[in-house]
């Protein structure tokens, strides 16, 4: 080999390096701030997690498994991860469902009523939680506006309260995350060329073939990271199941307050926290595991 | 205006409270500390908004600085803790028994120098009997308790805790279902047992019949907030509430045609609201001065005609929408049961278990 020959060696391996290289320090600021902000938090709460809660004390520091023992011997602990795993997995689901018309809808109407769907979309991102809860509390009642238009329009004949039902726990969440999964689905429908479902047609495939056989796999990956999100956002949250749910929906996001600050425990609050990123931990890995390669270009 | 000695001795003290706590002398007090700021924590809600009008303006107003109040209610020990030791995110905080005992475990308040503070002289001995050696942390500028409200239109009156279980108010009663704590005092001033709230402070096993009496309640819905309470009782869900003196005099001032609020017959549930200096502030003399003017009688009187809230001097008038107000010491003790430090180290130790069974009450007495 000569000495020519040695130096483009050379000079490409640098070249394959800095390649390879370039999408990790592309990264880098970004997962500084992820891992500053976030990993260090969590390694902090799995710390908390092990110590000891003793007397007026917010913790006592030590290594105990005490706390996993009663947060999976505690029925009350154990009834809140499921009913949260169930309303988080029914409120994801619906919101997929209807996040995904909406973007559809956007989608295939004409560039004029883009933005105008669009600003509705946003409008529950425009508002925070509480404020949202509080139009609830204006809607649901005996007295709300749902009950006074069902009367007033004769379709029931009593007032109704829907208020403080597992219903409106649900219908609160899914107003919440639904803006979430209507932009992930309509940057991924964005991503479609429109000319696919033209093309399916001319073919003489039904407008169910073309959404079954064209559209839900270029969508596939889209739709499982929607409803990640929303699972994720949903397994949280505890302000709007708690004020608009029954007195007995005791989520997990409600009893991790209550033990962190009613209670001043917070060694059993980052245990039950933990539980519940583990939860969401494994949720991420089972919709990353359902996304197929050629759909992951499209997200 | 009659002047007695004392009233004028204690005016003068007051006056010269900044030199006595050794910031300036009485001639320059009232710009000593001009221009400087200072956050104190109050209760969330409508005594964050009484503070502010009633305590926070005036003061700014006598002494020229940038004192502001923000609203808490059980984070701030745990906010104290996150920060760092020598910059604290308040310099003074509210804190209740529940606060107070958490607070002194930590190490996060500062002791008060009781002998700088000439209002301490007028103080009811009842804020201190119960206080134990957390006497030394802070000033007693009154407290809170529990209040019955009742909507007009029930025909129910707040004058007798036992009206919860009228059976007029069957599926339209409401009560706390985060601080269950204070439900349990509701059967345990109408039991004859023990006096007061003591059955509170009992094992599980014993405190059994005040569960089984909250279990005859069949609940319209548990509140979780004053929010919460106050749109229940407005949309008509529930007609008989508890509320917190600290929310009371708002609502009643603004609803007050359709609820009426009062402490029973039987006396009530209650917590201090002491004014305690968080370690590592950087504004000691400034809260020294403030926490003498949250002693003041002047400052008591103006937030005792524009609350619910009970206070801690001897000297103030009964304010006309609360004619009964406890005058004297006995009846400040007779009307107001304290959820003490010591009761809390008992009721603490058998959270757990309480808490199990109170999510077991919840569940067979709620139509919501």
């Amino acid at each position: 080999m000569t000495g020519e020959d040695r130096a483009f060696t050379v000079a490409r391996a640098a070249v394959i390096r800095r390649k390879r290289a370039a999408p990790w320090l592309l990264m880098l600021p970004a997962l500084i701030i992820v891992l500053i902000f976030f990993g260090l938090p969590t390694l902090y709460m799995a710390r908390m997690s092990f110590n000891l809660s003793e007397g007026s004390k917010l913790f006592t520091p030590g290594l105990s498994w005490a706390n996993y023992q009663t947060v999976f011997s505690n029925e009350v602990f154990v009834g809140a991860i499921w009913t949260t795993l169930q309303l988080a997995l029914m409120a994801s689901a619906a919101t997929l469902v209807i996040g995904y018309l909406f973007a559809l809808l956007v989608w295939l109407k004409p560039a004029k009523w883009r933005l105008i769907f669009i600003g509705l979309a946003l409008c529950p991102l425009l508002i925070s939680e509480i404020a949202i809860i509080f139009g609830w509390w204006m809607f649901f009642p005996k007295n709300g506006l749902l009950s006074f238009a069902l009367t007033s329009s004769g379709l029931i004949s009593d007032k109704i309260s829907l208020m403080y039902t597992e219903f409106a726990a649900f219908v609160g969440l899914v107003y919440l995350t639904l803006p979430f999964c209507f932009f992930i689905l309509l940057s991924i429908l964005d991503g479609i060329d429109k000319r696919m479902l033209e093309a399916a047609a001319d073919l003489g495939a039904s407008p169910l073939t073309i959404f079954r056989e064209v559209l839900l796999p270029l969508t596939r990956n889209g739709m499982l990271v929607a409803f990640s999100q929303c699972f994720i956002f949903t397994m949280g949250t505890y302000a709007t199941p708690s004020a608009l749910g029954p007195d007995t929906l005791w989520t997990m996001g409600f009893l991790v307050q209550e033990q962190m600050l009613g209670r001043n425990n917070w060694p059993l609050a980052s245990a039950l926290s933990m539980v519940l990123v583990v939860l969401v931990a494994v949720m991420m890995v089972f919709t990353r595991a359902l996304a197929t390669r050629r759909a992951t270009l499209h997200v | 205006m009659h002047l007695t000695r004392r009233k004028t001795l204690q005016g003068l003290a007051a006056l010269a409270a900044p030199a006595l706590i050794g910031r300036a002398r009485p001639a320059s007090a009232q710009s000593a500390f001009a221009g400087e700021g200072l956050v104190v924590v109050s209760w969330s809600g409508n005594h964050e908004l009484s503070f502010r009008d009633l305590v926070i303006d005036p003061f700014n107003a006598t002494y020229g600085t940038k004192v502001e109040t923000v609203g808490g209610w059980d984070q701030m020990v745990a906010q104290i803790m996150a920060a760092p030791a020598d910059n604290p995110p308040f310099d003074i905080t509210i804190a209740d028994e529940f606060t107070t005992s958490t607070g002194l475990a930590e190490g996060l308040f500062l002791e008060t120098d009781r002998a700088a503070l000439p209002g301490f002289a007028a103080v009811h001995p009842w804020f201190d009997a119960l206080r134990g050696d957390a006497a030394r942390y802070g000033v007693p500028f009154g407290g809170g308790s529990l209040w019955m409200l009742t909507s007009k239109a029930s025909g129910i009156a707040p004058d007798s805790w036992a009206n919860f279980w009228d059976p007029r108010a069957l599926g339209k009663t409401t009560m706390d279902a985060a601080a269950f704590y204070w439900d349990l005092c509701i059967p345990a001033l109408l039991s004859s047992r023990k006096p007061g709230i003591d059955e509170v402070f009992d094992t599980p096993a014993e405190m059994e019949p005040l569960f089984v009496e909250l279990e005859k309640l069949r609940m319209a819905k548990w509140y979780k907030d004053g929010a919460e309470l106050a749109n229940l009782m407005l949309q008509d869900e529930a007609q008989v509430a508890t509320m917190y003196s600290g929310d009371a005099y708002g609502f009643l001032k603004e609803y007050g045609d359709e609820f009426t609020g009062a402490v029973p017959k039987e006396g009530t549930a209650s917590y201090t609201n002491w004014f305690v200096k968080v370690r590592g502030t950087r504004h000691g003399d400034l809260a020294d001065l403030f926490q003498s003017y949250l002693l003041e009688q002047e400052t008591q009187q103006r937030f005792l005609n524009g609350s619910t809230d009970f206070m801690s001097r001897s000297d103030l008038t009964a304010p006309a929408h609360w004619a009964d107000y406890p005058m004297t010491n006995d009846a400040m003790a007779a009307t107001f049961s304290l959820f003490s430090l010591a009761g809390w180290d008992k009721f603490g130790a058998n959270w757990e278990a309480l808490d199990a069974r109170m999510k077991q009450t919840i569940t067979v007495t709620t139509s919501g």
